[in-house]
């Protein structure tokens, strides 16, 4: 107990004591810092792709100073700004904590400020969440978190148009649990403050939607909905929802109703969606759902309606396509955004689809109001332009928000890439490509949505993919031609449970072994012709949580979403095949060990969870077979916290890994072992990727590239490339390339001051072109990089004094040197492998073919890191392309002819140089000379000559044009070119062209040497009889002695500031 | 094919910063870091000279040259040709020998911001409000996840600079240009590291950058040598008699094309 006055406290001695022993203590206890900054070194590459990109909730865009500025909210990647009217997008949030986005609203008062409400309104199954509303006063470049941050969910943002500091939010509220801080709220002071203005009768009612005429701001609508989503059912509507008007500002609030509003359809209602005409504030169009759902219209301001469109794509899916956009110059345009885009021009009495060739699940419209023939749409393949008022449409193909549920990859060379998307199908694309990864490089594979999808492995001509609801299918990948295998029920049986994300899983011990779960587990040995269903239904078999034919509330909504009581996750132990996991989406954890003969629930044996919780994945280890891992997602409870579990008895008892308390965010999506190393460990939640070094009980988050916090679904290592590819829900698919230096980073290895991590050996991939110029408005995403890897570790981020890298042959020999990063961490430098590039005479153009060395032979060097006064070794390895088919030996002609070329370049460079040293110099004494003496006349000769034969060795037409002047430096760069191009044995017409132009360069040495040789005695004498230096010819070791270590310019940086050749 | 920028230097080299708690505070610690400001000011000229590391084996010698007030040189040099961009405070221009055509030329507007930005020898962040720039101090951040302390700079043509400071040392360690060349915007970054003084005054002998998304395009510099206070003269910024309106040609005779 203290003993403590008002102001002082007495403290035990010993107290003190101790103060005097804390830093020791602390520093001897301390363990090395392990954070986001000691594993986000490694740098990812995002492939997209953009020809799938994603589901997109909300759009607004403003006109600047002549140019349109778009900002695009995306279901789960951010939001997106062009300046150029969608010609280029570039991801303006990805410093913020979420990536779920619900609405953008620019000021028009001020285009600069732009609000944001995070958390996707459009609550399907798999939304994500947000975590309030964002302001940014700087056009997007940078957001301030200013409220609601318990919202999860926002519909729409409303802006005064008077007053840009008095703004409305439409919050819809969580999704899966009850919560207060949803309705409508206002700020009057830009965000600072917020008063709920409307809300709901109980804590399951948030804001639907709102809407206001620009003309009158004080005059709002908005829609209150009751609603809930539970793992196994849906419900839109209930006591709570209604139609709300104010006419002052958000002050006061009338119901508007059967009573109220004349015409009104009686309740319950479900969701209602919204429009003031913008040019005339009297009539207002609700779409409601209700049991006569249909589009009403008003022309008195909400005092009286008209049931008017109810046909079916207009009160289809209410809970998702919650939206109606009026035209801002003819209140009798309007938009409904639904399955497909729908649009009236009557005022709303019936309706055209009008999406044409568009995707499909429309969400947002925007129209300029100064050319209403400009439209861009949303819907869940991503955003739409449209330049003729809405009826034809352009895909925009550089938004990569492409929302991955899985991903696998094969064993090609660039391995590909599979995986299924929201709304999107299943797709294969390349890993890598000569020339980058675009678009045209994906290729759907299926159709629906997509999730699971595999190479099979036993005959890599076809491919699994599935839609939603365990839709199987076994793809040629070629033809494409499809086979539809799900396993289907038997007689007297009503339905298998197919899960809207059913997991299918190769065996990793029989090649071509195929899984896939309902309520029972099923395997099929011969690609899907037969089905054994090896378990009994190994879920919890409520019947409470099986009604999904009841499920939509007012309007019946049974997708497959909401089925429940199947499988989820599947894993056989790679270590025996006897064992197989199972999770279950109702909380069951089940284990064979005996090749489905027994299984046994071991989900009571998980320490501190909550029954029922959804076992996101259950991955058996690759290391031992009573090792495995589980995630649980708890969000369908209201709780985004991750769970991660880890067992090394078969499920008997199991150990949490403390992935919250070292503060990992975000309901567990994923946990993946590495291929190679126990111990690391890779978890994906809904905000991000996390990776642990020890085995999962300390963890950094990857914060590399930028990378943003968007859902990690899946994760999967690529064992040849030790690539981890990760399935983002919202961003595609991104890959950090070789990430086996996360293996090295051990307590004792990272105690270093400074350490080079050696890697497997580095591939001298071909040189290889590809792609074609797209112009600026489709992806590229980056292939994976050329140059050797050289990573290293380092305790301190390296501020002051050198820090680099140098490369020696097997002999010592230094071969390059290079700049290496400055990263507390690991840091990743590359090198190009090459020699310096040779040295090459001056003259009309450069000549970029020999702007590059050779490429050193396959072999092993060693690496020297210099830190300050501190240096570090190691050993990097490089490797043929395994594609090639030549040998080491043709590697080696090919190596060996490069440098024959490369030494005769040299030499030419000697040559010139000598030629012009000759030129220059006879020219510089004749200038001393008087115009009438003989000897001037005679050097001016000497200085003639020597110019001719220069322009024997080097082209010397300038101009800029293409004079397709070739000398033997042209035609000896293009051979070198040629030959260090291509790794392969040299043709043999390239070796006899390497010997005649080195006869041809012969010649033209010989020459010169005839000149020197009859006219620089007799010209010396004279001069020295003029007392005149004499011109001397360097020879070439002096040449050469002068030009050691200068760099491939030619002359040394000082003399060339003073140049221009 | 990698993207052999020309004269990358430009965009990353000579950036001063500056910052602390408030915006001030942090531009006076970046300051100090650096050596102060007189020991700054006292710098009239300086020279750069280092290797352009492009990738794939591809290497230049680069170099750069200051002048007070606001002249700048900027060369890349290739098997004996030296390419130029340059600013005499008030006209850029350059040679591009590499083609064929050693005449010099004025530079497009569209390509002068970085070399804009480079011609102030102290930075942006030195005197910045008479400068006419605002800074604003965003908060910590993080640069690969390590710590970081985050400064926006918006220039005074409406470019952006972020500077991110080590919080230790108060030095920048990355910086993000964001252009915007007629409305469209140019995004780069650039790591900078190796700090070492010259002159009393902390120099990065290190940059590394390239494209905002795609790290895969980085290029690095490495600076073998910074020499201050050189005499350098005005004619070595001037623009070229060639490119001189023909009325100013005869009392500029001693411009000499570079």
């Amino acid at each position: 107990m203290s003993n403590c006055s008002r102001h002082t406290c007495s403290v035990p001695v010993f107290f003190y004591a101790m103060l005097l022993f804390l830093p020791s203590l602390l520093t001897a206890q301390q363990p090395v810092k392990f954070d986001a900054a000691t594993i986000s070194g490694l740098p990812a590459r995002n492939i997209g792709s953009a020809a799938i990109s994603g589901r997109i909730a909300a759009v607004d865009a403003v006109t600047e100073e002549g140019r349109l500025n778009v900002f695009v909210g995306s279901a789960s990647g951010g939001v997106w700004k062009s300046v150029n009217g969608g010609t280029t997008f570039k991801p303006v949030f990805d410093r913020e904590p979420v990536q779920s986005i619900g609405a953008v609203a620019i000021d028009r008062s001020n285009p600069r400020t732009v609000w944001v409400g995070t958390g996707e309104s459009w609550v399907r199954n798999s939304v994500s969440v947000g975590d309030g509303v964002y302001k940014s006063t700087d056009g997007g470049e940078n957001w301030t978190n200013v409220g609601l941050q318990d919202s999860e969910h926002i519909a729409k943002i409303l802006i005064d148009p008077k007053d840009g500091n008095t703004v409305f939010v439409c919050a819809t509220g969580h999704l899966w649990d009850d919560n207060l801080e949803r309705g409508v709220y206002k700020t009057s002071d830009g965000g600072q403050t917020w008063k709920k203005v409307l809300g709901g009768a109980n804590a399951s009612t948030g804001c639907g939607f709102i809407a206001m005429s620009p003309q009158e701001p004080k005059t709002i609508f908005a829609s209150l909905w009751d609603f809930r989503r539970q793992g196994w059912t849906f419900r839109s509507g209930g006591p709570g929802s209604g139609l709300y008007r104010s006419t002052d500002g958000g002050e006061h609030w009338t119901e508007l109703n059967e009573s109220s509003g004349k015409g009104l359809p009686e309740k319950p209602w479900g969701r209602v969606a919204i429009a003031v005409a913008p040019a005339k504030p009297q009539v207002v169009y609700a779409n409601i759902e209700s049991k006569k759902s249909a589009l009403y219209r008003s022309d008195d301001g909400g005092n009286s309606w008209t049931r008017l469109d109810a046909s079916r794509f207009v009160i289809w899916r209410p809970f998702y396509f919650g939206n109606l956009i009026v035209d801002p110059k003819d209140e009798n345009k309007i938009f409904k955004p639904d399955g497909p885009l729908l649009a009236s021009v009557n005022g709303g009495r019936s309706f055209s689809v009008v999406s044409s060739g568009a995707h499909g699940d429309f969400h947002d419209v925007w129209i300029d109001p100064a050319n209403s023939n400009i439209v861009y749409a949303t819907d869940d393949a991503g955003l739409w332009r449209s330049e003729d008022g809405g009826t034809r449409w352009k895909h925009q193909l550089n938004l990569p928000v492409g929302q991955f549920y899985h991903v696998s990859i094969d064993n090609a060379d660039p391995y590909h890439v599979y995986g299924g998307l929201q709304d999107n199908s299943a797709w294969v694309g390349d890993s890598s490509y000569p020339g980058g990864v675009t678009n045209s490089r994906w290729e759907n594979m299926f159709s629906g949505d997509g999730f699971w999808m595999f190479e099979d492995p036993s005959d890599p001509a076809y491919i699994y993919a599935e839609a939603q609801g365990g839709e199987i299918g076994r793809v040629n990948r070629y033809t494409h031609d499809t086979r539809p295998i799900q396993p289907l029920p038997e007689y007297g049986e009503k339905k298998l449970h197919f899960n809207w994300n059913t997991p299918i899983h190769m065996s990793p011990n029989e090649k071509g072994t195929i899984y896939i779960g309902a309520q029972f587990l099923f395997r099929s040995r011969d690609h899907g012709q037969s089905w054994e269903r090896i378990s009994p239904d190994l879920t919890t078999n409520d019947p409470e949580k099986q009604k999904q034919e009841e499920s939509g509330g007012v309007t019946v909504d049974n997708s497959a979403a909401e089925m429940h009581t199947s499988i989820y996750s599947i894993s056989e132990s790679p270590k025996n095949g006897q064992i197989i996991w199972v999770g279950t989406d109702d909380g069951n954890l089940q284990i064979t060990r005996d090749g489905a003969k027994t299984w046994t629930n071991v989900v009571g044996n998980v320490p501190e969870l909550p029954k029922y919780s959804w076992v996101s994945t259950v991955a058996a280890s690759r290391f031992e077979e009573g090792t495995a891992y589980a995630t649980f997602d708890r969000h369908t409870f209201g709780d985004i916290k991750p769970y991660a579990y880890k067992t090394t008895d078969y499920g008997k008892t199991w150990t949490a890994l403390p992935v919250q308390q070292n503060n990992i965010h975000g309901y567990a999506h994923v946990i993946a072992e590495d291929t190679v190393d126990p111990s690391l460990l890779f978890l994906g939640t809904e905000f991000g990727l996390w990776i642990s070094t020890d085995g999962g009980q300390r963890w950094g988050q990857y914060k590399g590239s930028n990378f943003p916090a968007v859902a990690v679904r899946d994760i999967v290592v690529q064992p040849r490339e030790s690539d981890l590819v990760l399935a983002t829900h919202g961003r595609g698919i991104w890959i950090i390339d070789d990430i086996s230096p996360l293996r090295a980073l051990k307590p004792e290895l990272m105690d270093k001051d400074a350490v080079i991590i050696e890697g497997p050996a580095a591939i001298q991939y071909f040189q290889a072109n590809g792609g074609w110029p797209e112009g600026d408005e489709t992806f590229n995403g980056p292939s994976r990089p050329t140059d050797a890897f050289i990573t290293y570790y380092q305790k301190k981020r390296h501020i002051f004094g050198d820090l680099n890298i140098e490369i020696f042959d097997k002999d010592g020999k230094l071969l390059d040197s290079i700049a290496g990063s400055k990263h507390r961490g690991l840091d990743r430098a590359t090198w190009g492998m090459r020699l310096k590039p040779p040295l090459v005479p001056p003259a009309a153009t450069v000549l970029f073919e020999a702007a590059q060395g050779p490429r050193v032979l396959p072999g092993s060097y060693t690496v020297k890191l210099t830190k300050g006064d501190q240096t570090y070794s190691g050993t990097l390895n490089l490797a043929l392309d395994p594609r090639a088919k030549y040998g080491l030996d043709d590697r080696k002609a090919q190596f060996d002819l490069s440098m024959k070329l490369y030494r005769a370049l040299e030499h030419m460079s000697y040559a010139t140089a000598a030629i012009q040293g000759l030129r220059d110099d006879a020219n510089a004494r004749a200038a001393k000379l008087g115009a009438k003496d003989p000897l001037q006349a005679r050097l001016l000769r000497l200085a003639a000559d020597s110019d001719v034969l220069r322009s024997r060795i080097v082209a010397t037409k300038e101009g800029g044009m293409i004079t397709g002047e070739e000398r033997i430096r042209e035609l000896l760069g293009k051979l070198y070119g040629d030959v260090t191009g291509y790794e392969g044995r040299p043709t043999d017409y390239q070796a006899a062209r390497a010997d005649s132009l080195n006869h041809e360069l012969e010649d033209v040495v010989g020459d010169f040497r005839k000149l020197t040789d009859k006219e620089l005695p007799t010209a010396n004498a004279a001069l020295k009889k003029k007392k005149l230096e004499a011109i001397r010819v360097a020879s070439e070791d002096e040449w050469k002695k002068q030009h050691e270590g200068q760099s491939a310019s030619g002359k040394t940086a000082t003399r060339a500031f003073r140049e221009v050749d | 094919m990698r993207n052999y920028t020309i004269l990358l230097i430009a965009a990353f080299t000579l950036s001063v910063t500056v910052s602390a708690q408030t915006a001030d505070q942090l531009v006076q610690k970046n300051i100090e870091a650096k050596g102060g400001i007189e020991k700054l000011k006292a710098i009239k000229t300086v020279r750069l000279t280092g290797k352009l590391d492009g990738g794939g084996g591809f290497t230049a010698v680069v170099g750069q040259e200051n002048k007070r007030p606001n002249q700048v040189r900027e060369t890349l040099i290739l098997q004996g040709m030296t390419q130029v961009q340059a600013f005499d405070g008030s006209t850029a221009w350059e040679i591009r020998p590499f083609g064929g055509r050693k005449d010099p030329q004025l530079m497009g507007d569209d390509d002068v911001r970085d070399l804009l930005i480079d011609s102030d020898l102290d930075g942006p962040l030195v005197d910045y409000k008479a400068k006419g720039h605002q800074v604003e101090y965003l908060g910590h951040d993080v640069v690969d996840g390590d710590d970081a302390l985050r400064l926006k700079v918006t220039l005074k043509n409406g470019d952006i600079i972020y500077y991110y400071l080590d919080p230790d040392t108060f030095l920048e360690i990355r910086t993000e240009r964001r252009e915007f060349v007629r409305g469209a915007v140019h995004d780069s970054v650039a790591d900078l590291g190796s700090y070492k003084p010259v002159a009393g005054v902390m120099f990065p002998f290190s940059v590394n950058g390239g494209p905002k998304d795609d790290p895969t395009q980085w290029q690095s510099v490495t600076y073998e040598k910074i020499e201050a206070n050189l005499p350098l003269q005005d004619s070595d910024f001037a623009v070229p008699v060639s490119l001189k309106p023909a009325s100013l040609k005869e009392t500029n005779k001693d411009a000499v094309a570079k």
